[in-house]
């Protein structure tokens, strides 16, 4: 449906937004662009809707290059953040704007408004401005004015950033149900990692204008490519232990700040590459550590004594901040387990949960 | 307490800036011989004074020949200032600043040192004696042209991307989206043209000698000081009453807009 081929973006000659991006979003696919500020994802999207310019590589929408085609020959509506409501004019002349410039007679766009308005509740308040609008309700006649035009692909910047965390929840659930009731392609930026594991069929994480991992929600958690991936999915962080590999009896992981010796699998050998010892940062997730007496943990040997700094408790589960030298770590713990702040425990890591990185490069062992 | 002062001291001032006017008002339709003193009231009130100028000038076909004029200038002016505005906010072009810095700086320029080029050039097209050589040379303006720029800026570029994915065009964007929402830049940069073309005497006197095509201000200032009013002051005063006329009752109009405007973009008139 869409496909991007060493898609780049370079502004002023210098500053690379998009280094050659490849992607392929599939007919009614649900496609998430996450990653922090400033890591090129709008730039793609801004790329996919014509308003930037191409600097190279393809961009082809169905079977056609669209690289030189104008934004409204491209069969694409989008949302934006700030929900570019024409403010002069109402909510319905806001909606039915873009099919009167298309010359759709005047039936079918008081068909195609209606509607929208009925989906999205905007029945109301069709003749309103949008400055007497919630913000919720602007938000609504942003998605309106995407969906009665129709097109192939909708993409969304951002939607949902200037809403309240509880409208936030709840327009993430209506857009959801929208994509399944229309079963239109959408591409959908985001900087918020939640929105994207919730929302996204898959998720395409980017960090300084480069592609790192395209993959479903579940694998991007549980098989992250590189450390940036592990580090930006889920909250709290993946804890990263700086430490090295050492053949010996089998492959052992040391940590550098502690005793922790951890038995890597035997594949990890064609990572060493004759070496007989390698830098590597070991990552695993807050809810694969366990006191080290957990019933879970019988024949783990990987053990890490940690004086705990703060606990938070959640009601369903608690947070547990401990160091470890110079080493920082974040387990969440049942919430009946017996700990309490300044306490020195002995956690342990599950083992077929952990992730080894090579220290260099931050790619993953597999 | 306070409020009083600061009342006090408005209102003193409201009068020093409102009497000359108020008395160039009271006086036009006094008798001559009692417009000496600076009081506002008359024994009598009389249109003598009018009826000199309308006898001795065509005043009508000069109003008129000033409507034209203004209105073709002022229109030109918001047409092509908002054209060349929404290109120099909007759109991303190499030498986009210097062009903007090089008409900037055409505000630096006093007319004066324009004058001579300019009459050589109109000399040149034939223009002169006729309204299209007091039209042209001023349908584009600097200061109208920042008015509009900076109204521009304030439309946020999502606006025009949306737009822009809607079907519009750039000329279309211009037309129903960039205007819509500029409306008090567009009447503030209009009132400023419109009112200092309508004032202008100095160029259509170099331009104009036939006396159907002569503007207000220089049917005024030939009657006043070139001898029509017979160096009697009070239809001296009514035409110069008639000038200001048109001027006062645009402004009372937009007032609202224009103050409004003038606030928001930090410009002075």
């Amino acid at each position: 449906m869409v496909r991007l081929e060493g898609l780049r973006k370079v502004y002023d000659e210098d500053v690379v937004a998009v280094h050659g991006a490849d992607l392929f979003v599939d007919e009614g696919e649900f496609v998430v662009l996450v990653g922090p500020s400033g890591c090129g994802k709008s730039s793609m999207l801004r790329m996919i809707a014509g308003l930037e310019e191409i600097t190279s590589g393809t961009l082809s929408i169905g079977d056609k290059k669209v690289n030189d085609v104008l934004p409204k020959d491209r069969d694409i509506a989008m949302v934006f953040q700030d929900y570019a409501l024409y403010p002069h004019m109402t909510v319905y002349k806001n909606m039915a704007f873009g099919l009167e410039l298309r010359k759709l007679p005047k039936k079918e766009i008081r068909r195609r408004v209606d509607d929208a308005a009925e989906i999205l509740g905007l029945m109301d308040v069709l003749e309103r401005r949008p400055k007497e609008l919630s913000g919720g309700q602007r938000q609504r006649v942003a998605v309106g004015r995407a969906i009665v035009r129709d097109p192939r692909v909708f993409l969304f910047d951002e939607p949902l950033s200037n809403l309240d965390a509880k409208l936030r929840v709840q327009m993430r659930t209506e857009i959801l149900n929208l994509h399944r009731r229309l079963g239109t392609t959408i591409i959908y930026v985001t900087h918020d990692q939640i929105e994207a594991m919730t929302m996204g069929d898959r998720i395409v994480v980017m960090n300084e204008g480069k592609i790192e991992q395209i993959d479903t929600p579940y694998e991007l958690y549980s098989q992250p490519n590189n450390r940036f991936v592990a580090g930006f999915i889920g909250s709290p962080a993946m804890n990263f232990l700086s430490g090295e590999l050492r053949t010996g009896r089998g492959i052992m992981f040391k940590h550098a700040d502690s005793d922790l010796t951890v038995r890597v699998p035997d594949a990890a050998q064609n990572y060493m590459s004759g070496r007989d010892v390698m830098p590597v940062i070991l990552g695993i997730r807050p809810e694969d550590i366990f006191l080290s007496d957990s019933p879970y943990m019988e024949g783990q040997t990987s053990e890490i004594t940690l004086r705990i700094d703060l606990v938070e408790h959640m009601g369903n589960e608690m947070t547990v901040y401990g160091s470890s030298g110079t080493t920082q770590l974040v387990a969440r713990l049942a919430p009946d387990a017996r700990v309490k702040q300044d306490d020195t425990v002995t956690l342990a890591f599950l083992q077929n949960k952990m992730h080894f990185f090579d220290a260099e490069s931050e790619v993953v062992f597999r | 307490m306070k409020k009083i002062t600061a009342y006090t001291a408005l209102v003193v001032g409201a009068l020093i800036f409102a009497y000359p006017f108020v008395w160039m008002l009271s006086a036009s339709f006094k008798p001559e011989y009692e417009i000496g003193d600076m009081s506002l009231m008359a024994s009598k009130w009389t249109f003598a004074s009018y009826q000199l100028v309308f006898d001795t000038i065509p005043i009508f076909s000069a109003f008129l020949n000033s409507i034209i004029v203004s209105l073709a200038v002022t229109g030109a002016v918001l047409f092509f200032g908002s054209l060349a505005a929404y290109s120099l906010s909007k759109l991303k072009w190499r030498g986009r600043d210097t062009v903007f810095n090089l008409i900037l700086f055409t505000m630096m320029v006093p007319f004066m040192v324009l004058l001579i080029p300019l009459y050589t050039l109109v000399v040149k097209f034939g223009w002169t004696d006729s309204l299209v050589g007091l039209i042209v040379p001023f349908m584009m303006n600097a200061t109208a042209l920042l008015i509009l720029r900076q109204s521009f800026l304030t439309i946020p570029t999502s606006l025009l991307e949306a737009a822009r994915i809607d079907g519009c065009s750039e000329w279309r964007i211009l037309r129903q989206i960039v205007w819509p929402l500029s409306i008090p830049a567009l009447i503030t940069a209009g009132i400023i043209v419109l009112t200092a073309n309508w004032n202008q005497a100095l160029w259509p006197i170099m331009v104009i000698r036939d006396e159907a095509l002569m503007t207000m201000p220089q049917m005024v200032l030939l009657f006043t000081v070139g001898g029509g009013a017979q160096a009697r002051l009070g239809p001296q005063l009514a035409a110069g009453i008639l000038l200001a006329l048109p001027i006062v009752v645009i402004y009372l109009i937009f007032q609202r807009q224009f103050i409004s405007s003038m606030a928001s973009t930090g410009l002075k008139g």
